[in-house]
């Protein structure tokens, strides 16, 4: 799925949400009684917060629009199956979560089997991060880069759940409720995302930070 | 620095760079204009509603062929064996006619 309108990429901007709409559950009914139009404000309201998810998963701009257009094409489509038990965005943010999961899958085959160098920038940071290890250093450009880099090297469910547990500091109830796994199958996923991310740090060479 | 703390200095590195929550402008006319064209139908869905929607048509038309084959008369036995040894032969009957 390529999403249309590449050419307004550059510009981003973060939109401010009128406070006079009718709240999601007004919305939702009506969009369920086949009212498109009201699905425009719900996208409005939490499309930065679907931004911000899918931007944890993918790095390319393209790749992280279409993630965002199949979420709110997903949760259209299945719009019908929200009975409201819990908050709308609760809903929309599992469906986020799972889309991203299913993107990590469907790319683990694409993505880059060799781990590309440090650039001269985060080689200092993770000199700084060696020298100052109570305090982490500056310059979050590096700090990204090299926590994008460490990360790309994971299984799909070892990056889901070490973003949602140790980066988004959810608890392993939380984590169980986005994704659909069960509460001890987040917990082994977790405890082997640790192991496949110190084999990961051993295999870029981080060791000598230690 | 153990391979803990590293990991714990990764991951703070990692909390403390902001989400980045930018939205293209207009994106959500994207969306929308998609939802209106009719993309967001899929093809599974789509094949979905119409089994459902001839489920209806099937039974009754199932419904009158019972109540069809309850009211007319069944055809005797004798008939039905005769008829079907008659289908059965028939070939070799015209095998007889071409010799």
């Amino acid at each position: 799925m390529k999403s249309a309108g590449l050419e307004k990429r550059d510009k981003l901007e973060t939109p401010e949400i009128a406070p006079d709409l009718p709240n999601d559950a007004v919305l939702v009914k009506a969009v369920q009684e086949g009212d498109v139009a009201s699905f425009e404000p719900l996208v409005q309201r939490y499309q930065p917060r679907v931004f911000a998810t899918a931007r944890r998963y993918a790095r390319r701009v393209d790749e992280v629009e279409d993630i965002v257009q199949e979420v709110f094409i997903k949760a259209f489509r299945k719009i019908s199956t929200f009975r409201g038990d819990s908050p709308f965005e609760h809903w929309l943010m599992r469906l986020a979560v799972r889309t991203c999961y299913d993107f990590l899958r469907k790319h683990q085959r694409n993505k880059e089997t060799t781990f590309s160098e440090f650039t001269v920038d985060e080689e200092h940071w993770l000199d700084g991060l060696a020298s100052r290890p109570a305090g982490t250093p500056e310059n979050a450009a590096a700090a990204r880069a090299v926590v994008e880099k460490l990360f790309s090297q994971l299984s799909p469910s070892a990056r889901l759940v070490l973003t949602l547990f140790a980066i988004e500091e959810k608890s392993i109830k939380e984590i169980s409720e986005l994704t659909g796994w069960s509460v001890s199958l987040v917990k082994v996923r977790a405890f082997r995302a640790r192991a496949e991310m110190r084999k990961c740090l051993k295999r870029i060479g981080l060791e000598k930070y230690l | 620095m153990k391979w803990s703390n590293l990991e714990q200095a990764l991951f703070s590195a990692a909390r403390r760079i902001p989400a980045d929550d930018r939205v293209p402008l207009a994106f959500e006319k994207r969306i929308m204009s998609r939802l209106s064209s009719g993309g967001a139908k899929d093809l599974i869905s789509m094949w979905a509603a119409g089994l459902w929607r001839a489920a209806g048509p099937c039974l009754g038309v199932m419904m009158c062929l019972v109540v069809w084959s309850a009211v007319i008369e069944p055809p005797s036995q004798d008939h039905l064996a005769l008829d079907l040894e008659s289908t059965l032969l028939a070939p070799l009957d015209e095998i007889g006619e071409i010799w």
